[in-house]
């Protein structure tokens, strides 16, 4: 199959704003997975609330409402491009954010439930050992969380991958600019001759996809048997 | 080195429970003994500071580790103690050279009690160092976490029933390993543990906790035959019965046979070469046989004079009877050491024992034998 110079360019874009997004999840992920498994203050449910919202509104939604805040004109976005000249709609640096926003609540859910399921006596026994609770989470906490690191990592990236409502209002469909996959397939199916295009982006999705859940379980085993010593 | 001391203080309120303990621990191993739910384990977590009581101070050496009142509460891992867990408590993403070093970045303020070579050969570990946890049997991993708290430069050692999780066989095997600890190391050991025998063959003192209070702290033989503590450790009253808690001031082996001095005279039990030396002797009540005159021409050899002290009758028709029995070569009152016989009601009428009376005691010695697979659970 023949590609063209555009459909590489997509491509390429796809993989850098979905690694992008993912990457910038992660820690704030932590973070977040953190104080919602570990703690409890009053407005927990409201944090908890505010970090699905992504998941559960229509991604069109949460793409106006970032136009609003992050656009030029809006809120934070006016001050932004006026004293910093940064702009985030309608270049790829926003599509990457909304890659990072989309798939925010399911690694906070994916490493929450990591968080849930350690094994506190461990943490204990580090601080008995004269581990300080700093030290202690990169020696015990963060080793024993890379299964659900890794799982939230290819979740939120996958989710970034397949990301089209919220991009196409937030960051737009410019070719070589923020025309990810998603939306290259959506202009090819708008066009009367675009059938073949279409047709070629669909198999190079499912390679695609196909490729990174094959890289997941891969990298999920090795973080396994690194964890325990034990091949499964 | 001047002997690491503890002193403790403290009361925990929690809802439907309070902890309150004052106690200074001495030096050697001090077994903490009560039952489920008594507050032994919560009573070690405040000592290593992985729980606040509400009052109190604790003290290790010079080391202030707790004063409510002055506002002092360093964390656990500023009080240098080593906590062994009844679980292990292993890191399951270290090997088990990993796991033996996990502590010991704090012997860079705090002298090593022993290097890793040491430890490894005392413990028995050199052939698992490269092993994860996941392949080690139970008594590996308790072996491990021991060496891993003591590779931890630690001042007092904690540890909250780490035989418990083993059959017989193991428990049996990992015995000696702390007994070499205790002979190694001048460390103060507090040893929770639900074992009766374990106490009586490890431990130098006692502290007895009964929900949440300390109602009986001293040497083991003090502590462990005082009948009421007896009736709280060994359960419920139908099946109780008394026994002789009994040291042993020395031990001398020739052949297969064991000779034990005892402050009762010296008992002579016949005994297997290798097993390892037994400091205290127990004696069960139904072991014991009386008689109102000295017997000639019997197979058991250890006859004490007796005056009695007390007659319990208990149910099923038999009396618990409390002697005051001396060695038969000593006439002096100043020898004279407790022990309890059982017999039936209707021998203790026709032998017409009373109060005050004296008789003889017979102990078969046979009785004595320490059985390693015996194991009674407080």
């Amino acid at each position: 199959m023949d590609f063209t110079p555009a459909e590489w360019d997509a491509l390429a874009l796809s993989l850098k704003v979905a690694f992008i997004g993912a990457l910038v999840t992660l820690p704030l992920s932590v973070a977040l997975a953190w104080i919602l498994a570990r703690k409890n203050f009053p407005g927990k449910f409201l944090l908890d609330a505010i970090v699905h919202l992504p998941l559960v509104l229509p991604p069109v939604v949460t793409g106006y409402v970032l136009l609003l805040v992050l656009g030029t004109q809006g809120l934070i976005g006016q001050w932004l491009n006026e004293t910093l000249g940064i702009r985030l709609a309608f270049t790829w640096w926003g599509a990457a954010l909304v890659a990072a926003i989309m798939g925010l609540p399911l690694a906070v859910r994916t490493i929450r439930l990591s968080f849930e399921g350690l094994d506190g006596g461990l943490i204990e026994a580090a601080r008995t050992l004269g581990h300080s609770p700093l030290r202690t989470f990169f020696t015990v906490t963060l080793p024993l969380l890379s299964p659900g690191l890794l799982a939230g990592l290819m979740l939120s990236f996958s989710r970034a991958l397949g990301e089209f409502g919220a991009t196409i209002t937030f960051a737009g469909n410019i070719p070589g600019q923020t025309q990810t996959l998603p939306l290259l397939l959506f202009s090819a199916i708008q066009s009367p001759t675009g059938d073949p295009l279409a047709n070629r982006i669909v198999w190079l999705c499912i390679a695609l996809s196909v490729s990174s859940l094959i890289a997941a379980e891969w990298s999920a085993r090795r973080i396994r048997r690194w964890l325990t010593g034990v091949s499964t | 080195m001047t002997e690491a001391t503890l002193t403790v203080d403290i009361k925990q309120n929690q809802p439907g429970f309070q902890l309150e303990a004052s106690f200074t621990l001495s030096p050697g191993i001090t077994a903490l003994i009560g039952r489920s739910g008594a507050g032994k384990t919560m009573l070690l977590d405040t000592i290593a500071g992985l729980r606040t009581p509400h009052q109190g101070s604790i003290k290790l050496n010079d080391m202030c580790l707790l004063d409510t009142e002055a506002k002092i509460n360093r964390p656990p891992e500023q009080r240098h103690i080593g906590y062994v867990f009844q679980s292990g408590r292993l890191m399951p993403h270290l090997s088990v050279k990993g796991n033996l070093l996990f502590g010991s970045h704090r012997t860079r303020q705090n002298a090593p009690l022993a290097d890793l070579d040491e430890i490894t050969s005392l413990l028995g570990l050199t052939d698992l160092l490269t092993r994860r946890p996941h392949h080690l049997s139970g008594g590996e991993r308790q072996r491990v976490a021991i060496g891993r708290a003591l590779l931890s430069a630690p001042r007092l050692i904690l540890m909250d029933e780490p035989l418990a999780n083993l059959d017989p066989a193991r428990r049996a095997e990992l015995l000696p390993f702390l007994h070499r600890i205790q002979h190694r190391f001048a460390l103060p050991i507090l040893y929770v543990s639900h074992n009766m025998d374990e106490v009586l063959r490890l431990a130098d003192h006692v502290l007895v906790l009964k929900n949440g209070k300390l109602t009986a702290q001293g040497s083991v033989s003090d502590v462990l035959n005082d009948p009421k503590v007896q009736h709280y450790l060994l359960g419920s009253a139908a099946q109780f019965e008394p026994e002789t808690i009994l040291e042993v001031l020395s031990e001398e082996r020739t052949g297969n046979i064991l000779h034990l001095k005892t402050q009762l005279g010296t008992f002579t039990l016949p005994h297997t070469q290798s097993a390892p030396s037994i400091p205290r002797l127990r004696i069960q009540a139904r072991d014991v046989i009386l008689s109102r005159t000295e017997v000639s021409g019997l197979s058991i050899r250890n006859a004490l004079p007796c005056i009695i002290k007390n007659i319990n009758p208990v149910e099923s028709g038999q009396v618990d009877i409390e002697l005051l029995a001396r060695p038969k070569s000593s006439p002096e009152q100043k020898d004279a050491s407790p022990l309890w016989a059982r017999i039936t009601q209707a021998a203790a009428h026709d032998l017409n024992l009373t109060k005050g009376a004296s008789c003889w005691a017979y102990i078969k010695a046979s009785a004595l034998v320490p059985q390693t697979s015996k194991i009674t659970i407080l």
